[in-house]
């Protein structure tokens, strides 16, 4: 594999931790609608780990199956 | 990055790790239950529900509130020779009331929390100090048994903690030079497998864990941060009162007539708790009551009312310095209660995935430990090399 870009590298990681900061203050300030997106905005990041562990564990390497 | 800066932050990261992690991981996983202390302690029935009104009862009462003075009168009654410390409100069940007693009225311990109806000011329950399983863990995670210097060195694990990931964040990217976000290298071995999940974890729930950190930092700060508002802010309101003669007709103590005059110069608040003459959050005639804004942002932050004790005339009001303001808006950030019942989960969610971070280091420290870094590094572009060989 070729070496990844800085972009490639860090993209994710500043999106995410942008988003759990504002995610987590958001939520101090207002209530109701503010409070929603705290939820989704923190719910991002355990639903990346998820996403890539069931990559990781559950699908199948290439190769497999009838038609490979 | 340089090579050899690579392997300088590596040592960097290891040894603040090493200092840390075992820490960490008692917080973390002492923490975990925490979050829900609320719902624990009603499963355990350390919290009772408040008795249902009828409406005829409540007709009868025409909305008056029950009285603070009946429910300090019988807090005395049931701890006689014991002092006031605090009043206070329930954040969440405005109708729950509480009066706390030590054995003097600046004890750091409490010799008796008991919960009121505020509606009727009638006596609730009394909460279980000092005993059971959530005692066990609220103790370990505060102070670990230790006092004030369990809390300061665990404050001290925390700044250690910050500059582990700090450092862990600097040597994610040499680590992620050949390899896409996110993937785990599954069919390799353990040890690659574990630092990828080390990696990936870490780095996602890196914004969370600084902030949850950070502010568990600051929450052990929290005894010398009152000192020093006691010791100056408090200290300044008191001095005019300070040389003056109780009055020689004293009204009786009201606590209740106090708190009535400290809501009434200031609008739109709730009291979150009002310490008794004598404690260290008061005067020695006087009340301090502790007021919440009825905004979410301004519900984190408090406004002290000094009242005369006698009189329950309000005295002086001075907004808190900064350094106190930054202490109370830590804690909801920390404890991850101001978000309802969903943040609790995700708090929670977040909480184990910290662990896995925690524990898949140990893990790689302990597989890594007599293997040099530059054959770690040489295994490390050897998986690289045999993966990009495979795709």
């Amino acid at each position: 594999m070729s070496r990844q870009t800085t972009l490639q590298i860090w993209g994710m990681p500043i999106f995410l931790t942008a988003l759990s900061t504002v995610g987590l203050v958001i939520g101090l300030f207002e209530d109701g609608a503010a409070d929603v997106i705290c939820h989704v905005s923190l719910a991002v990041p355990i639903g990346v780990t998820l996403r890539h562990v069931g990559r990781a564990f559950f699908s199948k390497p290439p190769g497999v199956g009838p038609h490979s | 990055m340089k090579a050899s800066s690579v392997k300088t932050w590596h040592w960097i990261h290891k040894w603040t790790s090493l200092v840390c992690t075992v820490f960490a991981l008692l917080l973390c996983i002492t923490g975990l239950p925490l979050i829900f202390t609320h719902e624990i302690d009603h499963a355990l029935g350390n919290t009772v529900d408040l008795p249902e009104l009828s409406s005829v009862v409540l007709e009868e009462r025409g909305g008056r509130h029950g009285s603070i003075d009946d429910m300090v009168e019988d807090a005395r009654k049931r701890r006689p020779g014991h002092a006031v410390q605090f009043v206070s409100q329930d954040d969440d069940e405005p109708d729950r009331w509480y009066v706390r007693m030590g054995e003097t009225v600046n004890a750091r311990r409490a010799s008796a929390v008991f919960a009121y109806d505020g509606r009727t000011g009638r006596f609730v329950s009394e909460y279980p100090l000092d005993q059971g399983v959530m005692n066990v863990l609220i103790r370990l995670h505060i102070d670990m048994f230790a006092g004030l210097a369990g809390t300061l060195f665990l404050g001290a694990t925390g700044v250690v903690l910050v500059a582990s990931m700090i450092s862990g964040v600097v040597i994610y990217g040499p680590y992620m030079q050949k390899l896409a976000f996110g993937v785990l290298r599954r069919r390799r071995s353990a040890r690659l497998l574990w630092l990828d999940v080390h990696n990936l974890l870490g780095i996602v729930t890196l914004g969370w864990f600084m902030i949850v950190t950070a502010t568990g930092v600051i929450n052990t700060l929290a005894t010398p941060i009152f000192g020093r508002w006691q010791a100056t802010h408090l200290s300044e309101m008191l001095a005019p009162y300070r040389s003056a003669a109780p009055a020689a007709d004293d009204g009786v103590e009201s606590p209740q007539r106090a708190l009535d005059a400290a809501l009434a110069h200031v609008p739109d608040t709730e009291v979150a708790f009002m310490a008794f003459p004598g404690n260290d959050f008061s005067g020695p005639r006087q009340f301090v009551a502790f007021l919440r804004g009825s905004t979410p942002w301004r519900s984190k932050l408090l406004k002290p009312v000094l009242m005369d004790a006698q009189t329950g005339r309000v005295l002086d009001s001075r907004d808190l310095p900064l350094y106190v303001s930054a202490l109370l808006v830590s804690q909801p950030l920390h404890f991850g209660d101001y978000g309802g019942a969903p943040l609790k989960i995700i708090w929670a969610l977040l909480d184990v995935l910290s662990i896995v971070v925690l524990g898949s280091g140990l893990y790689l420290w302990l597989r890594k430990r007599n293997v040099s870094f530059e054959s770690w590094q040489k295994s490390l572009t050897a998986a690289e090399d045999a993966a990009s060989g495979a795709t």
